[in-house]
């Protein structure tokens, strides 16, 4: 039989507030896929979209950014130069047929475990959905 | 105020005539334009300290080598002159020059920024096996040999200048309009034929001009975004791709003194090559260039003015200006920034709405 497809997802998880509901989700034993491969940055808006560009075309399924809700940005306003760069990347991965909705954004704070947990139930399960990543599997990528 | 000069004077000879008054009355110290390199048939931008030079310039030759942008910003970035210095840009290069003030690449203190109507370009290559000991102009090439990104450019005329030059809807010589004060004072000491009240002609002139041009990239960015869609799409696009980078270099608004894709970032040991080997079983060399040009995209894809200055530098005739002008203006349109249009707009990337996207992250779950 085949081995059921196991979604790798990278997270950039803002220190502030996702890495720390990662870790509460964690010490609050909630139940959650192990499909996340957490990469903990000091604000999501200290994510470059080559760093995204880069997980997608090295075999990651889906790419997901974590970062506080808009107005609890420890560094102000970090979270909302974020979205407009993700807004950007979309557009030009949807102009390109290049499957925007593999990356996700979404504000998670330091108390919504419970929120992480979901958030990364709901987005290993939609990924399992769609299947493996086209864009990892190129040899030329 | 508009108005019409030198009209018993083609437009070459108006601008050179134009040129030789700013000089004459000591408006201007001297001059950036395009200029026949001496005893050659290219044309490339040059200093002229004088009127007495204005012989080599060909003001509206149908040809770009480079982006004038970046040299006006190496003549500003790091004191400006300090007198008067007068620069004639074609409308991506004055959009350009734009975007490279709100990066502070460029200073237009000192500056009078001239701009001239464009009807389009070819490349290099094309103006030189149809020059001899005359230049040729912008009617002597066929439509095909225009470049497509002018074909495509939605930008006829300049929207930031002093003064632009304007050529669409002009029965003789230049149409002269002037859109700063500082433009308005400068056209004060110049001897204008009439002043043009009714500029009519000119707007539909420029009005079909731009339609023409909006229904060739309409169904030239079609057939290139069916050819380009997905990996395998991107993959064969670029597949002569020899990740020299020449795109990055003559691209006006990429101005990094170091680019992230030549870092250190880049520079591997031996065992990740294995590594990734292993994992893969066939590992194309060289690395990272679809990483380049898609994190290029998102890099400059919002000041992108579309000049197609990457396409005529690439070594291997890949049509990337004409993909950047596929997803840049896509992405403006679709983020509502608008490159090059005025010089008070804010940097795209740095700065942000609380008002926009508000639905994104915010998903319930």
């Amino acid at each position: 039989m085949e081995k059921e497809f196991d979604p790798k997802i990278v997270g950039f998880f803002c220190n502030w507030c996702t890495a720390a509901a990662a870790d509460l989700a964690g010490t609050s034993r909630i139940q959650y896929p192990a499909n996340v491969r957490p990469i903990r940055v000091m604000c999501s808006g200290s994510v470059d979209a080559s760093y995204v560009i880069k997980a997608l075309l090295e075999g990651a399924d889906g790419v997901l950014i974590g970062g506080c809700h808009p107005n609890d940005c420890h560094y102000v306003n970090g979270n909302y130069k974020a979205r407009r760069r993700v807004a950007l990347l979309k557009s030009i991965f949807n102009t390109l047929d290049l499957d925007p909705d593999r990356v996700w954004l979404r504000w998670i704070s330091a108390s919504e475990g419970v929120r992480f947990a979901k958030v990364v139930r709901q987005m290993t399960d939609e990924i399992k959905e769609k299947g493996p990543n086209p864009m990892g599997k190129s040899p030329q990528t | 105020m508009v108005g019409i000069y030198a009209k018993d004077l083609n437009p070459r000879e108006a601008t050179r005539e134009f040129f030789a008054e700013l000089f004459g009355a000591n408006l201007i110290a001297s001059a950036l334009l395009p200029a026949r390199k001496s005893g050659l048939n290219q044309i490339f931008p040059a200093l002229l300290s004088s009127k007495d030079s204005l012989d080599e310039t060909f003001p509206f030759a149908p040809v770009m080598p480079l982006s004038t942008a970046v040299q006006l910003s190496k003549i500003t970035r790091f004191a400006n002159p300090t007198n008067t210095v007068a620069v004639l840009l074609r409308p991506c290069e004055s959009r350009a020059a734009v975007e490279l003030v709100k990066l502070r690449q460029i200073s237009l203190d000192n500056v009078l920024l001239i701009t001239r109507d464009c009807p389009g370009t070819v490349e290099p290559e094309t103006f030189e096996e149809k020059a001899s000991d005359t230049l040729p102009g912008f009617s002597d090439f066929t439509e095909e040999q225009i470049r497509p990104v002018c074909r495509m450019c939605e930008h006829p005329t300049a929207p930031v200048a002093d003064i632009n030059i304007g050529t669409f809807g002009a029965d003789g010589g230049i149409i002269l309009e002037a859109k700063t004060d500082k433009g308005e004072e400068i056209l004060k000491h110049i001897a204008l034929d009439a002043e043009l009240s009714d500029t009519s002609a000119r707007e539909s002139a420029l009005k079909s001009e731009a339609e023409k041009r909006t229904a060739f990239m309409e169904k030239n960015l079609a057939e290139l975004k069916k050819e380009v869609a997905g990996i395998e799409g991107l993959v064969k696009f670029f597949a002569k791709c020899v990740d020299c980078h020449n795109c990055r270099t003559m691209c006006p608004v990429c101005y990094c003194n170091e680019c992230f894709f030549d870092s250190a970032t880049f520079h591997f040991e031996g065992p990740r090559y294995e590594e990734w080997t292993q994992r893969r079983g066939i590992l194309a060399m060289p690395r990272d260039e679809i990483l380049f040009h898609l994190g290029r995209m998102n890099h400059i894809g919002l000041s992108c003015v579309a000049c197609g200055m990457c396409e005529q530098a690439c070594p291997h005739d890949i049509r990337v200006g004409q993909l950047f002008t596929l997803i840049s203006t896509t992405a403006q349109k679709e983020l509502d920034i608008h490159a090059g249009r005025s010089l008070t707009d804010p940097l795209p990337l740095a700065t942000f709405r609380e008002d926009e996207f508000t639905e994104m992250g915010e998903e319930k779950v």
